[in-house]
């Protein structure tokens, strides 16, 4: 009985500990990361607004897209253990303070955005801490046992951590069928020490996941919504040109330019890029006159000297290339889409709002 | 491996336990994900609660209810639920 309540107490220190490490993170965006909100000069030209905050406030769960992706291209030529768990975090709370900073300038954080933020944030943290643990010990100690080579069990993972990525780029986490994937590595070939190791730790991993996602599945479609669409206003472009861009309804023509709607997330990125090649010029978006996007380059400084919207630039993992946070006046976007490939930069993603 | 399996109870309590708290941060969350609500949870609820789920085995959906009512009714853990950013963006809007 007292040798159960002496590990019962530690683990409630040690559980404790934890929490307050995960915490950390948090006190330190709450008291060292404010801004002075800006006096806002824009009027909104459309009646169908958005917060302007969110264009920050919508990178952190991107960023948490980016680390698998960044986490399967490290396990396509290399080991789990290779993939840096405490760079995954440390970059997910270094960006978030700039950000934080910025969203306090434009309208500043709702409670919501911050729990919500917060919330992925110590999930993703707690996440890399245990997965990193266990690939640092047991794991890499079954890779040296393995030999150089990948196993066959290795290569599955591998391509399910890449399919895993790509989904993510357009659908939230829980909806992943993680079941198949453990099934999958339970049919698989491959019975050396390597393959039963990663049957059991990921395999593991699958169902613990899998049994989460259910239940915020649930939670979530009884919960949340959020509109699909956004209106923006275009000048030097005809109705007609608009509309034959693909997920572009023309609205009306307004002194300012011609007010569209359009699909949001992924589909946006492409649609103002589309803009920008036929050399029209976004006048605003949801309202909005300030917007971030992000950019993959050879180098860690931002090329662009006649811009100075670089926030955050960090190497990625697995690649020599680094990403640049870049925050632009929404009527200049559309000239820096078209500098951006001469600066040798190729954009990833306009987060919108 | 003793050691890592508790190093992995201490990560998943303390992450719990850190979601949990934060629950008790008026307006943090829309919803509310409750874990083994008791037999008489639903009765127990105040008036203004509105069940938004319950579909699932060991957990029930509610919003309009603080952490501190869910627990009084009978919840035995409290987790935030219907955040923003978390919604399925290919769902049509109901």
């Amino acid at each position: 009985m007292r040798f159960l309540w002496r590990w019962t107490r530690r683990l409630v220190l040690a559980a404790l500990l934890v929490a307050a490490l995960l915490a950390l993170p948090v006190l330190r965006n709450e008291t060292m990361c404010r801004g002075a909100p800006l006096p806002q000069d824009h009027t909104p030209i459309t009646s169908q607004t958005r917060p302007e905050e969110r264009t920050f406030t919508t990178y952190p769960e991107w960023h948490i897209v980016h680390a698998y992706e960044d986490y399967a291209r490290v396990i396509a030529k290399a080991d789990p253990h290779d993939f840096g768990y405490i760079r995954a975090i440390t970059g997910f709370w270094s960006s978030l303070c700039p950000l934080t900073e910025l969203a306090d300038q434009h309208g500043g954080f709702t409670a919501q955005s911050k729990m919500t933020i917060y919330t992925i944030g110590i999930s993703f943290s707690a996440e890399m801490a245990l997965k990193g643990a266990y690939e640092e010990t047991l794991g890499r100690l079954a890779t040296g046992l393995r030999g150089p080579g990948h196993s066959a069990l290795d290569r599955l993972s591998a391509e399910q951590a890449a399919g895993y990525a790509a989904f993510l780029q357009q659908t939230p986490w829980y909806l992943w069928d993680f079941d198949r994937d453990a099934q999958a590595l339970d049919a698989a070939p491959g019975d050396d020490l390597r393959d039963r190791e990663r049957r059991l730790a990921l395999g593991l991993e699958y169902r613990a996941k899998a049994a989460y996602a259910g239940m915020i599945a649930g939670a979530v479609a009884a919960t949340g919504q959020d509109e699909l669409t956004l209106r923006a206003v275009v000048a030097a472009m005809t109705p007609e040109a608009l509309a034959a861009i693909p997920g572009v309804k023309v609205i009306q023509r307004r002194p300012e330019g011609i007010e569209i709607e359009t699909p949001r997330y992924r589909a946006l990125t492409q649609i103002l890029q589309r803009i920008a090649a036929l050399g029209g010029r976004m006048v605003e978006i949801a309202g909005n006159d300030d917007i971030l996007l992000t950019a993959i380059g050879p180098s860690p400084d931002y090329p662009d000297a006649d811009h100075f919207g670089a926030v955050f630039a960090f190497p990625l993992q697995g690649s020599v290339e680094y990403r640049h946070l870049i925050v632009t006046k929404v009527p200049e976007l559309s000239a820096l889409l078209r500098r951006l490939t001469a600066s040798g930069l190729r954009l990833e993603h306009i987060h919108d709002y | 491996m003793a050691r890592l399996g508790a190093y992995t109870l201490a990560v998943a309590l303390g992450w719990l336990a850190l979601l949990a708290g934060g629950m008790f941060i008026p307006g943090a969350a829309p919803a509310a994900l409750v874990l083994l609500p008791g037999r008489d949870f639903l009765a127990r609820l105040p008036d203004q609660a509105r069940l938004a789920d319950a579909s699932g085995r060991f957990t029930v959906t509610v919003s309009g209810a603080s952490a501190g009512q869910l627990y009084a009714a009978g919840a035995a853990l409290v987790l935030p639920a219907g955040l923003p950013l978390c919604v399925d963006p290919r769902r049509k809007r109901r």
